[in-house]
Formats: C-alpha cells, structure tokens, sequence
C-alpha cells in the first residue's frame, strides 16, 4: 500500500527511483495486447473483443466478455490452436481467432 | 388427457441427452463432447399425475443468433406451444449455463432450471446454493445427477408445478435490463409480432423474438415471415424497418446490438454466481486434468499417443475377435447339413434348398461369423474413448493440419464418428458451422473406413501380411491398420485441400472448440450396452442386406445364359476393369453388389469363388486364404483390394443420407466420385508399381 502512494503523488518525498520501476510496471501490465500473444499459464482480463460479424458474437457467446478473466492453458501438438480457460470451461482457439480478443496480462508464469 | 409438451435444451455437453435417457428411459447416444446430438429426439416421460412428450433439444450456446442448429432450438422454445422448459445447466460452469438459461426463461416463461452434474461438482469442490439460486431467479432450480438417476423425481414435481403457476408468476422472473433504446425498440415491435403469430406464449415471449428480430435482421425477418398470418405481414416489416433505423440512429449497428445483449446476460448470470456459487481457486482433479491435457497435446507425445491409443483398441478388437469368430463359424457351419436336411425332409424342391441354404443361409452365415465379431468389439472400446472426452483432444491436435487445408478442425470429431458409422460421421458435419467447411466435411467423410469396413481390412491383412502366429499376429495387424487409417486420415487432408482450392473456394472461417473435462466412463454399462445394441444392428443389417444379397447371388450363379452362369458373365465383364486396378472381376462385382452394406463385400466375394466350383468349406483364416489364393489371388490383389476397400463410393445408407444432408444431387454425386476415383488412381499406381518387381 505504501508504495501506492507515492505513486498517486499524495506524499510529495518518498523515493523517485521506486516510483519510475512501479510505474513501468504498470505500465507494461496494462498494455493491451492480443490474446494470441498470452503465453502458456498466463493470465488477462479481457478489454476488448472485436470479432468480424458472427465471430465476435460467437466468442462473447462463448464466454469470452469484457472483463471476464482468461488464462492461457497449453498450445496444440502443432502449435496453433490453443486452450483457453474462461469462466470455468476450456475452449480452443485458433490463433486469427484470438487476435480478436484484447486483453491486458494480470500475472501468471510464462 | 393430452401429454404435457416439455422441451429439453442447454448448452452443449451439459448431459441433455443424459437427463433424457434417465427420465425417458430410452437410449439416445451420448458421448463427452459439444455437439454429439445433432437432431432432436422426443420420448415420453411417465408422470405421476400427467404424461409428458419430451423433446431433446440440440445443444445450444446462445439463443439470439447462430448456427442452424442453435437456430432450430431457438425457434423451437420461442414459437411452438410448450408447456414447459427445462433448461440443463453444467454445475461445474454455471455461470455460462445459466446466460442460456435466463435467454430460455425470456423465450420460453415456464422454465426450470436442472442442474446436472452435482456430483461433478462436489468431487471439486464446488457449493451450489441452490434455494438462493431459486429465489434470485425467480424460477424453480433442482440440481440432478442425472447420471445416477439422482433429483428426477423432484424435476418432475418442479416441472409440474411450472405448468400449473399462473401466467402472471412466470412472467416476474428474473429480467435482464437492455439499454433503454433497445428496450423501447423491442416493445415496439411487440405487438406486431403477437398478432401475426397468436402461438407465441406472451409479452415475454415476443419481447424476446423482437430482440432476436433486431440482432438478426433481415434473414431472420424472412423467415418470420414465411411462417407469420398473411394480415401480420405489413405491420411486421414496417415496425422492423422503423425500429431498426431508430437503434442505427442511436449507434446499435448489428454487432454493437448483439455484443451488447450476450454481455448484459453475462453480467448478470456472473453476479448470481457470485451470490449462489462458493468455489476453491484450483482443485486438485483440476490440477490432474491439466497435466493430463498437458501430454495429450504435447509436441512430442501428442500425436504418437493417439496412435498407439488407436492401435491398442485396434489389438483388443482383433484378439478379442478370433475366438468368437472362430466359435460362431463353426457352428454356424454346423448347422448348415442339419437346415439341408430339415428341409429335404419337408420336401422342397432342390431349387428351394439351394437358394435358401446355399444362398441365405451362407451368406448370413458369413457376415454373422467373419464381420460381427470385430464389429461388436470395436464400436464400444470406442464409445468408451467417446465418453472419456478422447475426441475432442484429437480434434484440437489435427486442428492445425485441417487449418492448412482450409478447413475446419471439426471435421476430425466427423471422422471419427466416421470410424463408427460413415452416416451418422456425415450427420454429424451439422456441428461445422460454415456452410463451406461442412460440405467438405461431408464429401470425405466416407475417405476414413467404417465399422463395416474394418473386419474386411483386418481379414485381409491377417490373410496376406502377417505371416507369423502367436501373440505377436495381432500386434502387427494392429499396427497395419493404424497404417491404413493415417492413410486415409491423408487422404482426407489432401482431398480436402484439393476441394477448397477448386469447388469449394474459401478462407478457413473461424474456429472454437470446447475441451470438455474428463470423466470416468459407465464401463460396464458402456459394454453391455453397446456390444448389445452393436449386436443386434449388424444381425438386423445381415437379415435385411445379406439375405436378399444371397438369395440375389444364388439366382445369378444359377441362372446360365448358353450354358454360362449370369455371374460368371458378369465376372468376365469386369475382369479387365478388375485386372487394371490389382484386382479381379469378382472383387468389383463384390464391391458393386456390397453397395447396401460395406461388411458384405468379402462375404459376397468368398462366395463367389465358392460357386465356382471349389467345394470346399473355408473355416479359419487359412483356409479362406488357399481357397483365395487358388483363384489367383496375390499380395498385391489384396493390397489392391484394401486400398479399394477403403476408397470406394460410400455405402447406400451413407449415400442417402448425404442426399438428406446437402439436398443436392450434384454434391451426392461427388462425394461418391471422389472417394472412387481416388481408389482407382491408388490402385492403378499399386498395380504398375507391383508390375516392376
């Protein structure tokens, strides 16, 4: 919490050099990025979702809704689609399918 | 007193069919993965004060829009009179069950909601408050195992109790609010849609067509009103016209309108679970699962294992066939001097003898010995993979290679329904949602060979290319056929490819495919059930294929033009066709009389060479192979004749139902060209190849 601070300015001292690193972090942690870019056991929360026509109701349908949490679980025997846990179901994605999806990372080992 | 109407509907692998079996006490199939009923079945249910007719409804993700299917069920719960619906919701994700089951309450108001898989749900932990559930829904909530039968009697009473509530209770359920805009535009739309159709079941009710109305414009408009009275016509596509223009003003183009409903659902059904629903981070079988998942779609270890789980099945169906084949042939063989005599004491004429016993009689005999046996053992060895969740896991792995072809990664769970039955495989392809992509599903589905087919290809095998006995036979007969399938599963990617850059031109369309979680497989029942159910179909099949194909064979044999039997005739007529794919006249004049049915080919072939005089009564698989040999044939007759076994024109049950599926003769005609010309060019290749050494 004390680390917070600094970084909403409500204590004008503290240590410069902390709140540069909180703030890249940040930073980095929010970056939206494509869920096809998630790695194995990586986390996100989705931001957007942005499908072509049928596509975008059909993963909204599927469970895949702003701000619901996505983790990616493990790729296919050849790489490309890959296996997603959304609310508490595990789906298969191709990656052009994927790159629908918006998302920022929340954690989780790459 | 009439049946109750109830319809049965839920998110797809939720265990609909399972709560219809345990209810009806019939045996529809099931199998763990989305999709696997593509029709509705009805049955009747008995109550304790009223019957019902209950309705199996396809799976469904959404209700607002989508696939043919989910269209079906839609149209089904919105527009038919029902007394009731029950929607099945997954205790294990609720959340995405119950997005389904508020879209049911608004289409159809006398809902209740069945929660199956409680037990699932407690092995991981999961606490469902199902008397909250019930007073936040405003709707009744019963949780079932419907597995173990647990909870129907009180669905029944619940279902009752839906029925009878008065209207004005059913319509104070639960609610999800829209934006204003798209509320005004959908009760404006209302009324029109009450008068031309009078069967929709309330405001409710057409409050929720009106949504489905704007999300789907145009095409949904045309089909409302095919089925709309003549007078509701004017006003329904006025009020269309104007309200849609008025959510297009306001910014609700189609996609924004859709997005913003399903998410409206969403966000509602999250906050119920979080009020009703207690769950611990990660379970343990959780864990378990994923590891498992892990090495089943490994880089590595993937693909090598779905072989070697394939090959495993393949040796069990074969050393587990020969005794009982063994058995069955010579007591049918047996029986044959006792039926002869049995009816010369009645005395009938030779004729009659010789057609019934020599024609019927061996033929059945025939398929009921040498095919049944592999027959029965496989199809439940490969229920069991269906009901562990196998499938889908294959699916995901090939998904990539059928990406590469253009198409879809679905048409693996098509294939190997296709193992199964080539029909039922074809029926299937209605899970692929792209018109395109399923079309391609279907025109090769019959490239992978089907339970009738597979006791001809491990005859010949165990005939002409496992040379030693003992343990190890079965082993390398297993693995040989492995072989055959990844040829064929080949064949069906480059055909598949060949297809979409030619006929079928198109971008692959978008992909997803739910990994449904493992369970522990009804052994027993799987077993019994289906080496039964296998059982019976295929002596069904023998009496109404084989027999008419024998008494069809006798007639020929006897029946000489100039002193010449009409088969030999034939036979010669289609020697240098046969000569030019590796095989000879008799194979083709086998495959073209086993149209009706694949497991009659080598039957019918057998009993040609018999008819031709060599008298002697092949028991065993040595026997069968001098007797074949002695007509010429070769390793590479019979490689000719694999290779043509597992690329020819589908069988006639297969045929029609491609009919019944594209509604287009052309397509028909291609889906039985392909596979044939395929087999041909194959074969002839293998011949002038064979010609070399």
């Amino acid at each position: 919490m004390q680390r917070f601070a600094y970084l909403d300015g409500k204590d004008g001292g503290g240590l410069p050099s902390l709140v540069t690193y909180d703030k890249v972090v940040r930073f980095m942690m929010e970056q939206t990025l494509a869920l096809s870019a998630l790695g194995g056991g990586q986390t996100a929360v989705i931001t957007s979702v942005h499908g072509k026509g049928a596509m975008g109701a059909r993963l909204r349908d599927l469970g895949f809704t702003e701000q619901s949490t996505v983790t990616c679980l493990y790729a296919s025997a050849f790489g490309d689609p890959r296996a997603y846990r959304v609310k508490d179901t595990v789906i298969a994605l191709r990656r052009a399918d994927a790159c629908c999806i918006g998302c920022h990372c929340t954690g989780g080992a790459r | 007193m009439n049946p109750l109407r109830v319809a049965l509907c839920g998110n797809p692998n939720v265990g609909k069919s399972t709560v219809f079996n345990a209810l009806t006490g019939m045996r529809q199939h099931t199998g763990n993965w989305a999709g696997k009923t593509v029709e509705s079945a009805r049955g009747q249910v008995r109550g304790e004060q009223q019957d019902w007719t209950l309705v199996d409804l396809p799976g469904a993700y959404s209700l607002l829009d989508g696939s043919p299917e989910e269209v079906v069920a839609s149209d089904y719960l919105n527009f038919m009179e029902l007394d009731a619906a029950v929607v099945v919701c997954d205790a294990t994700c609720l959340e995405r069950s119950l997005n389904l089951a508020l879209q049911v309450s608004e289409a159809c108001p006398r809902a209740v909601l069945c929660v199956n898989l409680m037990d699932e749900a407690v092995k991981r932990g999961i606490q469902i408050d199902i008397p909250m559930l019930e007073t936040l829904l405003c709707m009744p909530v019963v949780g079932v195992t419907a597995k173990k039968k647990q909870g129907l009697k009180e669905l029944k009473r619940r279902v009752l109790q839906a029925v009878t509530a008065p209207d004005a209770l059913c319509e104070s359920a639960v609610r999800l609010c829209y934006p204003q805009v798209v509320e005004r535009a959908a009760a404006a739309l209302c009324p029109a849609l009450l008068a031309a159709f009078p069967r929709i079941h309330g405001e409710r009710s057409a409050r929720f067509a009106a949504l489905r109305l704007l999300v789907g414009g145009e095409r949904f408009l045309r089909r409302l009103l095919e089925e709309a009275r003549p007078e509701g016509y004017a006003a329904l596509r006025e009020g269309f016209a104007q309200q849609r223009a008025a959510l297009e003003a306001e910014g609700y183009v189609n996609e924004r309108l859709a997005a913003e409903l399903i998410t409206e659902g969403y966000r509602v059904a999250g906050r119920l679970c979080e009020a009703a629903v207690k769950k611990p981070e990660q379970s343990s079988a959780e864990l378990r699962q994923l590891r498992v998942d892990r090495v089943l779609s490994s880089k590595r270890v993937g693909i090598p294992l779905m072989l070697g789980l394939l090959a495993l099945v393949f040796y069990i169906t074969i050393s587990g066939a020969n005794i009982p084949s063994a058995w069955l042939s010579a007591k049918l063989m047996g029986l044959e001097p006792m039926l002869r005599d049995l009816l010369a004491s009645a005395r009938a004429p030779a004729w009659l003898i010789g057609l019934l016993v020599d024609g019927v009689y061996r033929v059945v005999a025939w398929v009921v010995s040498v095919m049944l046996p592999p027959m029965a053992i496989f199809f439940p060895l490969f229920t069991l993979l269906e009901d562990f969740g196998f499938l889908p896991r294959v699916a995901f792995n090939l998904d990539c290679c059928f990406q590469h072809c253009c198409a879809c990664g679905k048409q693996a769970l098509c294939m190997m329904q296709g193992f199964g039955c080539n029909a039922v495989g074809v029926m299937g392809c209605r899970i692929i949602q792209s018109p395109r992509e399923r079309l391609i599903a279907i025109l090769t589905n019959a490239l992978v060979p089907c339970n009738g087919r597979f006791p001809t290809l491990i005859a010949l095998i165990s005939m002409f290319f496992v040379f030693s006995s003992g343990a190890i036979a079965p082993i390398l007969c297993a693995l040989a056929l492995v072989g055959l399938i990844v040829l064929s599963v080949l064949m069906t990617f480059a055909s598949s490819k060949l297809l979409s850059k030619t006929v079928l031109k198109g971008i692959p369309s978008s992909f997803s495919l739910e990994l449904p979680p493992f369970r522990r497989p009804k052994i027993a029942q799987v077993l019994v059930r289906s080496v039964l159910d296998r059982t019976l179909f295929v002596l069904g099949r023998a009496v109404a294929v084989a027999a008419p194909a024998g008494l069809c064979l006798w007639v020929l044999a006897n029946v000489t033009v100039n002193g010449t039997p009409l088969i030999r005739l034939m036979a010669d007529f289609l020697n240098p066709f046969g000569r030019l794919l590796g095989m000879d006249g008799v194979i083709v004049l086998a495959f073209i009389l086993g149209f009706p049915a694949n497991e009659i080919v080598l039957p019918i072939a057998i009993m040609v060479y018999l008819s031709q005089g060599a008298l002697i009564e092949p028991q065993g698989f040595d026997a069968l192979r001098a007797l074949l040999v002695s007509n010429g044939w070769t390793v590479w007759t019979a490689a000719s004749m694999m290779l043509f076994c597992l690329f020819h024109w589908p069988c006639s049950t297969t045929v029609l139902t491609i009919y019944k599926e594209t509604k287009s003769a052309r397509w028909t005609l291609l889906s039985m060209l392909l596979p044939t010309a395929i087999g041909c060019v194959a074969c002839a290749l293998l011949t002038l190849v064979s010609r070399l050494f």
